[in-house]
């Protein structure tokens, strides 16, 4: 049988997975490169698919697709104890995600991780998981999609978040810090990360977590007032704003003005409510979008947070684009 | 034109060469592509460094506030003596205000102005020369942390988690120490089993040891400045005939070296103690004061921190330390329990087994309070826990008191729970009534009748007054008295004679009038109560 | 005088019916007073009884209406109620737990319950879930020629057989450069899905189970409510799913 992928409807024809593939009680499965099965589609006609650790593609892997069900039974398995040895602990398969820096862990927990800056240390009571490679640990930390807005918006497939490892980021709208510590993860030793936030309450967490990582700048002010820390900050490459206030496309406009350089990046996650609660999502919406235009602000995607969040878009654009070419 | 950057490592005045340029303000962004170029427009004229984070904080307050600092002072006033005719670009119209009335410097703000700023600050690291960049994201950071603190108000003795090891500590060494005074009081029993009946104190006992030795020395040894001299004769006594057996010079070495531990680790722990109720008071005093520092901190150390016990609601407050005993209850749906840690707290200690519950509640709720605005508040007083505390004493009297509120003032009332027993009352024929005229209420002349009828030693009527002080001796003159109705006189002076005779009659009696006058002090304290209670009201 | 009557009876002898003679032994035990009682009180029951319905259908109005003409059916003989029985407003499960716990416990257990909830949710984060919302994702390009042309994996660089797994897209680059780690073998993942399938599922089983405690202690609530005096007005029945609705009157408490 030769592997290639399957796209996610023909699954009665994957026999490999028949296993596990009668649904999973509400969510189902849909498979997917994560799983063994569709895999090895990474390799057709692209020449491209994950390398493996171990120097071996996955061809060999793909042979195992047809495998009859039987073989789950107790018996099957005992038999089988020998050929395993390597790996035999090792407990998730860790996959690196489209953007820099994030990550997809698969074990028995299913969830968008970023790399743990500061080992053993849970931010806001989050799940850790360690993936031993070898000689190295490395640490990953599980990112809520239902807490934070970006990580909703890198779940529903985003195409830019324009935050990678070596990014200065200006965060608005900081809270807790929560979400801030997985940036803070992204961008890694060589980015920074400003985190602005107004109310103080949230604030002494926030400074709680920026004492463990050095790329946090916590700015305990008023997002409106830019001015007020023009001390701290230089330019940035993204914005990043969460800050949930009717008049939020200003507040980014006008810290995109001091700070982010041109043709930087913003991402704004727009909670429809805060800005109009009696007009349709889909209007208010388009509503921003229009003010950011109007504020040199170009949007290039728009993406809303089903299902994690009700009525909830996220909009990545660029700021003050770069004059085209005439071919 | 001169323009004045803030940055977190320094003030930077540039000199703008070209002023043409800043007419276009669409494309000045052209000229700060490069370096080179950018360093055409602009030129560094003087750097003002920041020694160091205090008077970078300094500066950022004031800036943040809108003011000048002592640092932006001195240099402006560095160029107001060479330039003083060049205009000022400022990138905050309030600042330039300041500095045109202060110094008397033109100030600049305009888009364009914002504009050149922006271009400054993506070209700042090469622009500001004589400053790596690592130092200049070190002193952002650096800043942006202080300048935070100094937002929020974080102050370093405000660190509950010390207090939470503190406790923890302070619980671990109680242990310990209980062991190896355990160990201790076995191991020389061996030896010298008696000296452990007599001296108790066990710090005592660890210092006796440690100065004996072998019980043969204890009559040499003066053991005056650690013990009481009957003490002292007594272990001198005990230790001539004591049963024990005799150990070698190489165990005494032993116990003695435990007995330093002991004393060692007491001492540490007196010093701990200190230390805890000292932070106590410094975190959370209103709380201290509600329940005491050890209980306070226990509480703190439950939930996590002090911000954590903030949320938690007060009936959660009252319970905390019981959950198992509350789990259980609400499984087999009987009472919850009345009381967790909030049980060690002295008030709770204080009141009878009816009220505990009662007080714990009123005292979980009032510390609850406590808690958030130590936690939460500006001002760190302990007025508010202090007031607190008084209410609730207060209360805990009122409680005490059978917990009646006498609203008409007799003790009415309070006699009706009282035990029945029979006594004959000798009717008045009550004159009042005869007179229309409103003098005085009823209830009161009922009490002036009584007053009178005090004098004469022993009425039934009096008796009402005090309930169950001494049933005994009541019952006695009870009977006497209903005999000495149907009985001649007689009877009644052969009582009095005895009583003249019986010498422990007569403190009884004194104890009866002392009861009295402290039930009437009682009564004037309640008025005044009531009185500030009104008053209360009205605030 | 009555103390002196008392102390004369306990002297007499204590009076007996008479019992069944023994020549008359074969007809069984002899009927005693409060025996006849019992007897003849069911008799005459029974015949007031037939007297009244006698009396009843003879006063009978033909013309009369009555609801249950309409409402009930013959079935064998016997009046059935037409009407299918009405939807059930509490559960036999529920009911179990309304009588024998106490809100305070059913309440309690729901919050742990959520607990669980939130943190399985924080690692479960229904990546390749079927049923899930779709959401709505808009590219915004410069021209109209650019959306005839717009080609989705084209855009987003990466391989198309990528494009409908949104959850991880990953470019062209990423997939040449970087590897999966960890558990790959096929055996490991395998089984690493079984126990992920399995972890979904007890999710599923919580969110089920905290919804039903929520309305059972929403139920117990009502009730409880429901006696206090105040005037109120039933908004909404009480379904399997959800508890009544009540408006009270607004009143100040003291």
């Amino acid at each position: 049988m030769k592997p290639g992928f399957s796209p996610r409807g023909d699954r009665g024809g994957r026999g490999g997975r028949g296993g596990f593939g009668g649904g999973r009680g509400g969510f189902g499965d849909r498979g997917g490169f994560g799983d063994r099965g569709g895999r090895g589609g990474f390799r057709g006609g692209r020449g491209g698919g994950f390398r493996s650790p171990d120097g071996g593609g996955f061809r060999g892997r793909g042979g195992g697709r047809g495998t009859p069900r039987g073989r789950g039974g107790r018996g099957g398995r005992g038999g089988a104890g020998g050929r395993g040895g390597f790996g035999a602990g090792r407990k998730v398969l860790v996959e690196p995600h489209r953007h820099e820096g994030v990550f997809i862990c698969r074990g028995k927990e299913d969830a968008l991780v970023t790399k743990n800056m500061v080992v053993g240390d849970s931010v806001y009571g989050e799940k850790r998981i360690s993936v031993e490679e070898g000689e190295t640990k490395i640490e990953y930390r599980a990112w809520n999609p239902f807490r934070s807005k970006l990580a909703a918006a890198i779940l529903g497939g985003v195409d830019q978040i324009h935050i990678k490892p070596g990014a200065k980021v200006m965060y608005l709208g900081a809270a807790s810090g929560t979400t801030v510590s997985h940036v803070s993860d992204i961008v890694g030793p060589d980015g920074l990360v400003y985190a602005v936030e107004f109310s103080h309450r949230s604030g002494r967490d926030l400074l709680n977590v920026a004492k463990k990582r050095t790329n946090i700048i916590p700015i305990i002010e008023d997002a409106r007032h830019p001015h007020k820390y023009r001390m701290l900050v230089g330019m940035v490459d993204v914005i990043f704003a969460d800050v949930a206030q009717p008049d939020q496309t200003r507040i980014v406009a006008l810290n995109a003005h001091n700070f982010l350089k041109n043709g930087g990046h913003f991402v704004i996650s727009i909670k429809a409510n805060c800005i109009d609660s009696t007009a349709a999502p889909e209007a208010v919406f388009a509503a921003e979008v229009k003010k950011m235009s109007a504020e040199n602000m170009k949007p290039q995607e728009q993406l809303t947070l089903e299902p994690y969040e009700r009525d909830h878009a996220v909009v990545v654009g660029i700021y003050r684009p770069p004059p085209k070419q005439k071919k | 034109m001169l323009v004045l950057f803030e940055t977190a490592a320094g003030y930077a005045i540039f000199k703008v060469l070209d002023e043409s340029k800043l007419q276009q303000v669409d494309s000045l962004y052209k000229e700060f592509e490069t370096p080179e170029k950018a360093n055409k427009i602009v030129k560094l004229k003087h750097f003002e460094k920041f020694q160091d984070t205090t008077e970078a904080l300094a500066a950022a307050t004031a800036l943040v506030e809108g003011k000048i600092g002592k640092s932006l002072k001195k240099a402006l006033k560095k160029i107001v003596a060479k330039e003083a005719h060049e205009q000022l670009a400022i990138s905050d119209a309030k600042l330039g205000g300041v500095i045109k009335e202060k110094l008397d410097l033109s100030c600049v703000h305009s888009p364009a102005v914002a504009e050149l700023m922006r271009c400054i600050r993506s070209q700042m690291e090469n622009l500001i020369t004589g400053l790596p960049p690592r130092e200049i994201s070190a002193m952002s950071l650096g800043l942006a942390h202080s300048l935070s603190r100094y937002k929020l108000k974080f102050s370093p003795d405000k660190v509950d988690t010390m207090i939470v090891q503190a406790i923890s500590l302070l619980d671990d060494l109680d242990k310990e120490l209980n062991n190896y005074i355990m160990r201790c009081r076995e191991w020389y029993g061996w030896h010298f089993p008696e000296l452990g009946k007599v001296v108790t104190d066990n710090l005592a006992y660890c210092k006796t040891v440690r100065k004996i030795g072998d019980r043969t020395n204890v009559s040499s040894s003066d053991l005056s400045d650690l013990l009481p001299e009957e003490i002292e004769a007594e272990v001198k006594l005990a230790a001539e005939i004591s049963m024990g057996t005799e150990v070698s010079e190489q165990d005494i070495g032993n116990i003695r070296h435990l007995c330093d531990q002991v004393i060692e680790i007491t001492d540490y722990r007196a010093q701990l103690y200190d230390y805890l109720k000292n932070r106590m008071m410094a975190i959370a005093p209103n709380l201290t004061v509600m329940v005491g520092e050890l209980v306070g901190a226990r509480l703190i150390s439950h939930a996590g921190s002090l911000l954590n016990l903030a949320k938690h609601p007060a009936s959660t407050v009252q319970i905390l330390g019981a959950e198992k005993a509350l789990f259980r209850a609400l499984k087999t749906r009987k009472d919850t329990p009345k009381y967790g840690l909030i049980y060690h707290a002295s008030l709770v200690g204080q009141t009878t087994a009816k009220n505990k519950g009662k007080i714990s509640r009123m005292l979980a709720a009032k510390a609850s309070l406590a808690i958030r605005y130590d936690a939460l508040g500006e001002d760190t007083n302990a007025e508010m826990g202090a007031e607190n505390r008084a209410k609730l004493e207060a209360r805990l009297r009122q409680l005490e008191e059978k917990g009646i509120r006498r609203i008409s003032g007799t003790g009415k009332a309070m006699a009706k729970s009282d035990k029945y027993q029979h006594k004959s009352e000798v009717r008045m024929y009550d004159p009042s009534g005869d007179s229309t005229i409103p003098s005085t209420s009823k209830k009161r002349k009922f009490e002036e009748v009584e007053e009178e009828e005090e004098e004469e030693p022993v009425t039934p009527v009096v008796k009402m007054k005090k309930p169950k002080k001494e049933p005994v001796t009541e019952e006695e003159e009870a009977e006497t008295s209903a005999a000495a109705e149907e009985t001649p006189k007689k009877k009644k002076k052969k009582k009095k004679d005895k009583k003249a005779d019986d010498e422990t009659e007569e403190p009884k009696e004194e104890e009866e009038e002392l009861a009295v006058t402290e039930s009437s002090e009682k009564k004037k304290k309640k008025k005044k109560k009531k009185v500030k209670e009104e008053e209360e009201d009205d605030d | 005088m009555s103390s002196f009557r008392k102390a004369l009876k306990s002297k007499q002898r204590n009076h007996h019916e008479r019992s069944q003679p023994g020549f008359r032994k074969h007809l069984g035990l002899l009927e005693k007073k409060k025996d006849y009682k019992l007897r003849a009180d069911d008799y005459h029951k029974k015949q007031n009884t037939l007297a009244a319905l006698r009396k009843k259908a003879l006063e009978k109005n033909p013309d009369e209406f009555y609801f249950n003409m309409i409402n009930s059916q013959l079935q064998d003989g016997v009046h059935v109620a037409k009407k299918a029985k009405e939807e059930v407003e509490v559960t036999e499960e529920q009911k179990k737990v309304m009588r024998t716990q106490d809100i305070k416990y059913v309440e309690m257990k729901r919050v742990a319950e959520a607990k669980k909830i939130e943190r399985l949710k924080g690692e479960l984060h229904l990546l390749d879930a079927d049923s899930k919302q779709k959401n709505k994702h808009t590219f915004y390009v410069d021209s109209k020629k650019e959306v005839e042309s717009f080609d989705l994996a084209n855009h987003l660089n990466t391989a198309p057989e990528l494009v409908d797994r949104v959850y991880n897209r990953p470019t062209l680059k990423t997939l040449e450069t970087k590897t999966i780690q960890g558990a790959v073998e096929p055996r490991s993942a395998k089984k690493l899905a079984r126990q992920r399938k399995h972890q979904y599922k007890i999710l599923s089983q919580r969110i089920d189970r905290e919804k039903n405690m929520f309305v059972i202690s929403q139920k117990i609530q009502t009730r409880k409510d429901l006696q206090d005096k105040t005037k109120k007005v039933k908004v909404k029945k009480e379904t399997a799913s959800a508890a009544a609705i009540y408006k009270f009157e607004a009143k100040r408490k003291r």
